[in-house]
């Protein structure tokens, strides 16, 4: 199972790194803009997309925007935002985000959030 | 050598300039013993000079004083030089220094910030690990250094921006464990207000609810910034009545610190919020109307007698946002007593008060609109249009009423007009 997590917060993405890879999900493939996370898509097909809402070159609406157009595959997508964008993750639930959290957040409940939308890893 | 090469430059130059200058020279020559004493400093060291400088340079006052003047010149280049290039050879090593102490601190944060069954240990072995860790790192790094305790606290703080939950929980724990603390407080006693500043910001970002009293001098303090901190702080770290500073705020709360304050509050149990009514009677009228805009937008209840009291306040402002209040959380019964206040109002208050029986208001209070209307006042007139058109009235009938006067035709057709 490939997991994406596109983030342009350094420490954000080593910390989900490691609680996803404690939970088990070894394949985990790291982007730190958008357009390196549309490229990683493009190649990787993954099977859950966490992702930033504001990064350089492309927001984390542009990569959502993407694969529901371009990506056959049914991929759930979690969006992370910054506190008070209520408007953009409403826009976000509309094109098709399956959930979201907003900043600061525990990463104890994204690994909760992520095992609710992907199966356990063996 | 430096020095030297400057020199010779310097040398072959004044050969252009002595050309350029000895037509000048001719026609009005300089007196030697105007540079005499100048002459007799370089003699010595021309007559060392190789290449048939001595000839070229002997009896040229100008000349010397020229080279003189580059000899300061190329001096202070140098010095300079020198001195930007240590610099920048000092920045570089204290930015290459600050990265790997950054580096190793983040092991130290890494190893605090993940729970002790992420890192495979048994909790007594990873209480042993993590104190020897703090002691290590106390003993080698922290101990004496202010700098690079203030490196670890800026880089928890950057961490506990982040996360929440556990992860937050740890990494205050190790600020604690740290005594990191004790660096913030210190900062509060700074005579620079930038200092006090960052340490109440520091505190108040750690939940360090021990720092309460401290930082409750600070809530009136004559520099606006650091008051704002000292109130922002205040609000997170009570654990109940959040906004008890307000009664002892003497000093005018800004639009700015208003909205700070609010970011503050909407983080909070909505059950645990403050009664705002508390501070209605506050001789702080900005406090009075930070409590109106926030009881709006909180939709906290405020009774008839206390509105109809802040509708008598001294400051237009408050009755303005007491009209607001009224309006939004639709106080119908308080109508009768916005229109016994009309006449003696201000026109602000004037125009928000027509705006709120427009808003509110049914059949009852048309002919209060329809006088208004026909004041031929044209704010006042433009507001009463809107209202009446608001209460269901339709163009013709309100052109009606004036027997179409084109006064009140051009009003009702900017009104009506869906564009502005």
């Amino acid at each position: 199972m490939v997991i994406l997590i596109a983030e342009d917060d350094a420490v954000i993405l080593k910390t989900l790194d490691f609680r996803l890879r404690k939970d088990g999900y070894t394949n985990i493939i790291q982007a730190r803009d958008g357009r390196q996370a549309i490229e990683l898509i493009n190649l990787h097909s993954p099977d859950l997309i966490i992702s930033d809402i504001l990064m350089p070159f492309a927001s984390g609406l542009e990569i959502l925007s993407h694969v529901k157009k371009n990506i056959a595959k049914k991929i759930p997508i979690i969006m992370l935002s910054a506190m008070g964008m209520e408007n953009t993750v409403l826009e976000a639930f509309e094109m098709g985000a399956d959930d979201f959290m907003s900043k600061p957040f525990s990463p104890h409940e994204l690994s909760l959030r992520v095992k609710r939308l992907l199966p356990r890893p063996k | 050598l430096t020095s030297f090469i400057s020199f010779i430059v310097s040398t072959f130059s004044l050969r252009d300039f002595k050309i350029s200058f000895s037509i000048v020279a001719q026609q009005k020559p300089i007196q030697p013993n105007q540079s005499q004493s100048l002459i007799q400093i370089f003699d010595s060291f021309i007559s060392a000079l190789p290449f048939g400088l001595e000839e070229l340079l002997s009896n040229q006052p100008i000349v010397l004083i020229a080279l003189a003047l580059i000899f300061v010149c190329a001096f202070l280049i140098i010095f300079f030089l020198t001195l930007i290039i240590t610099s920048r050879i000092y920045k570089t090593y204290i930015l290459a220094r600050d990265k790997q102490l950054k580096h190793k601190l983040e092991l130290l944060i890494s190893f605090n910030l993940h729970r002790q069954k992420d890192s495979g240990l048994e909790m007594e072995e990873y209480s042993k690990k993590r104190q020897k860790m703090l002691s290590t790192f106390k003993k080698h790094y922290l101990d004496g250094s202010t700098h690079n305790r203030q490196i670890l606290i800026e880089e928890i703080i950057s961490f506990h921006k982040k996360f929440n939950g556990e992860m937050a929980e740890n990494l205050r724990n190790l600020y604690v464990d740290l005594d990191l603390q004790n660096d913030s407080i210190w900062k509060l006693y700074s005579i620079r207000w930038e200092q006090s500043a960052k340490g109440i910001r520091e505190l108040s970002e750690m939940r360090i609810v021990s720092a309460l009293n401290l930082l409750f001098r600070f809530i009136d303090n004559k520099n606006s910034i650091l008051r704002d901190e000292a109130q922002v702080a205040l609000v997170r770290l009570c654990k109940q009545n959040h906004l008890a500073f307000l009664y002892y705020l003497t000093q005018p709360l800004s639009e700015w610190q208003q909205i700070n304050l609010y970011h503050a509050l909407r983080n909070i149990d909505r059950k645990k919020l403050p009664d705002f009514k508390l501070w209605i009677d506050s001789p702080n009228a900005t406090v009075v109307v930070f409590c109106l805009k926030m009881a709006n937008r909180f939709s906290v209840h405020f009774g008839a007698e206390a509105l109809e009291r802040l509708l008598k306040h001294s400051d237009e402002e408050v009755r303005l946002f007491t009209i607001d209040y009224i309006r939004e959380q639709e106080k119908f019964e308080i109508i009768g007593s916005l229109v016994a206040m009309y006449e003696r109002d201000e026109l602000q208050v004037q125009i928000a008060i027509i705006k709120t029986i427009g808003e509110l208001g049914g059949a009852e209070w048309e002919d209060f609109l329809v006088n208004i209307l026909l004041d031929y006042d044209f704010k006042k007139s433009m507001e009463a249009a809107k209202a009446l058109k608001k209460s269901g009235k339709t163009n013709e009938e309100i052109l009606v009423l004036d027997n179409g006067s084109i006064q009140i035709h051009t009003i009702v057709m900017h009104v009506s007009d869906v564009m502005i």
